[in-house]
């Protein structure tokens, strides 16, 4: 099948994300990092990307947001990925990254108003819209009581959640999370997966996020894409993807599978 | 004991809420500081020397140049030679020095955020290098001359720059992801094989050894307003650039991945601020030699001062840059008088020190981080 156009015959959902056969391979490497990856994501669902180290899931996030080339697999609302114009797009997609540090001497709100920069003319102040959005952002995910502080002060779950509020700010449509909540403490995991399930309900943001934890994954994601070896395993519905046969399969490990008092599925990795 | 305990712990806690919030230098406040001192530290300069000029005499000499008031001001009692002098010799030396010092200076802070290395500099990606070659080239094979009131010298330093530049782009930015770090890699490798070769050119023309050395230490001696006019439109131009991309220099502080996407079109971003800086540097090495130390040092000084907003850190950079060379120079002529110092010598001896103890406040009210 010929993939000239981003509409490809039957009719689309406008602002779905639509990946078909995205492959990469780097010119330094045998084997490709991703071969054949297709799936289409739908507006307002929180996806969970799961698998072990080095399947993938990362490479696959940067090309959804273009910061790697993926030679028109990849289209958004209609339009290939390679067709927006950067300034357009970064009020579409906005990106949590997974490292986060930074040498400079900015403020956490100097910080988060950066997610602002497409809203803002080149030569112009912020707005008081932009004002509100930071603030609204900083409060939403817990950043005021640091607003002012620089953020070479701050602890690593305090600057992943200024990150994350930098995003926020950002009011796209898309919200891609690589690792989240691997820096912070348990209380502060759960907040922010609050936040982004938040988003996706009220605000019908579409939040994709890279999981390590399995569980909570399982809480909070709508639908999950599971990697191996640079191939798409599973995807699907998260209480139809997460079974004990696709776990073994993508971590190469058996699982056990417990209900909580409350009634919610728990994975444990089975020793030994 | 518990009191002791407690007080201690009371201490610390003012001391951390004392660290709570970000306090700087208004940048208007900041500015004007700057531009005053450098005004007076150019009157200061033109003054000081071997024949000394009075602040007065100076003032009534510069006002009966002006336009409309000209006329107005009586230059009477004071000698011919002193306005020669002035006009002619300082004004020349010590503005040219300020042009430089400001174009070096911007751009090194440039480079600091495009690169993200604090140790980045106006010279990182070769300029001053492949400039040094084509002034060696020039002066071995005699080319004499002027053109625009820039010796031939000066203008194989020009060319040799943009080229090595040119040159160190391409190699590091073949293939489909170009990472900002190869050209940093690439720009020093390249820096290293055309020392060496200005070196081998040296040892084989001994006769010649004293006159590249020198030039390569960098001079303001043969300064004049031709050169200034060059060095001008050069700084005026590439700052004007440099300071456009103030915002997106800004977001990459924090991250390229970031900075794409949040709007910043990278390899555009990446190759104007390489453009601008190049030409910016090749105008400075052509009109004064290679003089260090000051696009590395002077940028971090101001962005200890006056925070790491580019928007504001580009124009402070540049008139501290202005003022610390002023300065310099007029110690490189004053000093050991009548011979003189090469002023990247006294740039080191006095910037260094100087950052030093800023570096050790500055870690000092941050505490331990």
């Amino acid at each position: 099948m010929e993939q000239e156009t981003c509409r490809n015959g039957e009719q689309e959902n406008p602002h779905a994300l639509n990946v078909r056969n995205l492959s990469w391979q780097p010119q330094a490497l045998d084997t490709p990092v991703l071969s054949d990856v297709s799936f289409v994501m739908e507006k307002g669902h929180f996806y969970g990307i799961l698998g072990a180290n080095g399947s993938g899931k990362t490479s696959l996030l940067r090309h959804l947001l273009r910061l790697l080339p993926s030679e028109k697999a990849v289209c958004l609302g209609g339009t290939f990925l390679e067709e927006y114009r950067q300034k357009e797009l970064a009020k579409i997609l906005s990106y949590v990254p997974q490292s986060t540090a930074s040498e400079a001497d900015f403020t956490a709100r100097e910080l988060v108003m950066m997610g602002r920069t497409p809203y803002i003319g080149r030569f112009e102040a912020p707005k008081e819209r932009d004002v509100e959005a930071v603030h609204e952002a900083m409060r939403l995910t817990n950043c005021l009581a640091f607003a002012d502080k620089s953020i070479l002060c701050l602890s690593g779950g305090e600057l992943q959640r200024v990150v994350t509020a930098r995003a926020v700010a950002q009011e796209t449509d898309w919200i891609f999370l690589d690792e989240p909540v691997s820096h912070l403490d348990v209380k502060h995991q759960v907040e922010l997966m609050e936040i982004m399930g938040g988003l996706c309900g009220k605000k019908a943001v579409t939040v994709v996020a890279v999981l390590h934890d399995i569980n909570l994954a399982v809480r909070y994601c709508d639908e999950l894409l599971m990697m191996k070896e640079g191939k798409l395993y599973a995807s699907g519905k998260t209480e139809a993807v997460v079974n004990a046969k696709n776990l073994r399969a993508v971590y190469g490990m058996d699982f056990e599978e417990a209900v909580t008092a409350s009634g919610r599925r728990y994975l444990v990795p089975a020793a030994g | 004991m518990i009191l002791k305990g407690k007080a201690k712990e009371d201490k610390r806690k003012t001391k951390k809420e004392g660290n709570a919030s970000v306090r700087r230098i208004p940048l208007s406040v900041g500015l004007l500081v700057l531009a005053v001192l450098v005004l007076a530290l150019l009157l200061a300069a033109a003054c000081i020397g071997s024949a000394h000029l009075s602040v007065k005499d100076a003032l009534r000499l510069l006002g009966s140049r002006l336009p409309g008031i000209g006329k107005l001001v009586d230059t009477e009692g004071i000698g011919e030679v002193y306005g020669r002098i002035l006009f002619q010799v300082r004004l020349p030396r010590v503005i040219l020095a300020g042009l430089v010092g400001a174009g070096l200076s911007v751009t090194g802070a440039a480079f600091q955020g495009l690169f993200r290395n604090p140790l980045a500099d106006p010279h990182i990606l070769g300029v001053s290098s492949g400039a040094a070659l084509g002034a060696t080239l020039a002066m071995l094979f005699g080319a004499g001359g002027w053109f625009g009131g820039i010796s031939l010298t000066g203008l194989a330093a020009f060319a040799g720059g943009l080229l090595t530049v040119f040159v160190v782009y391409r190699i590091a930015c073949a293939g489909s992801v170009v990472k900002t770090v190869h050209l940093l890699l690439t720009g020093t490798a390249v820096s290293s094989f055309l020392s060496a070769v200005i070196s081998f050119l040296m040892t084989r023309h001994e006769d010649e050894l004293e006159k590249i050395y020198m030039w390569t230490l960098g001079s303001f001696g043969a300064a004049s307003w031709e050169k200034i006019r060059f060095m001008g439109i050069f700084l005026l131009a590439g700052s004007l650039v440099l300071l456009a991309l103030g915002r997106e220099l800004n977001l990459l502080a924090a991250g390229e991945d970031t900075a794409v996407t949040l709007g910043v079109s990278l390899r555009a971003v990446r190759a104007i601020i390489i453009v601008a800086g190049t030409f910016l540097v090749a105008a400075c090495v052509s009109v004064s030699g290679v003089i260090g130390f000051v696009g590395l040092i002077v940028p971090h000084c101001m962005r200890l001062i006056f925070g790491p907003d580019h928007r504001g850190l580009l124009p402070c950079a540049a008139l501290g840059g202005a003022g610390f060379m002023i300065f310099c120079d007029m110690l490189a002529r004053t000093v050991t008088a009548p011979t003189e110092i090469p002023v990247g010598v006294v740039t080191a001896i006095i910037g260094a020190p100087y950052f030093i103890l800023l570096l050790a406040r500055s870690k000092r009210e941050r505490g331990a981080g």
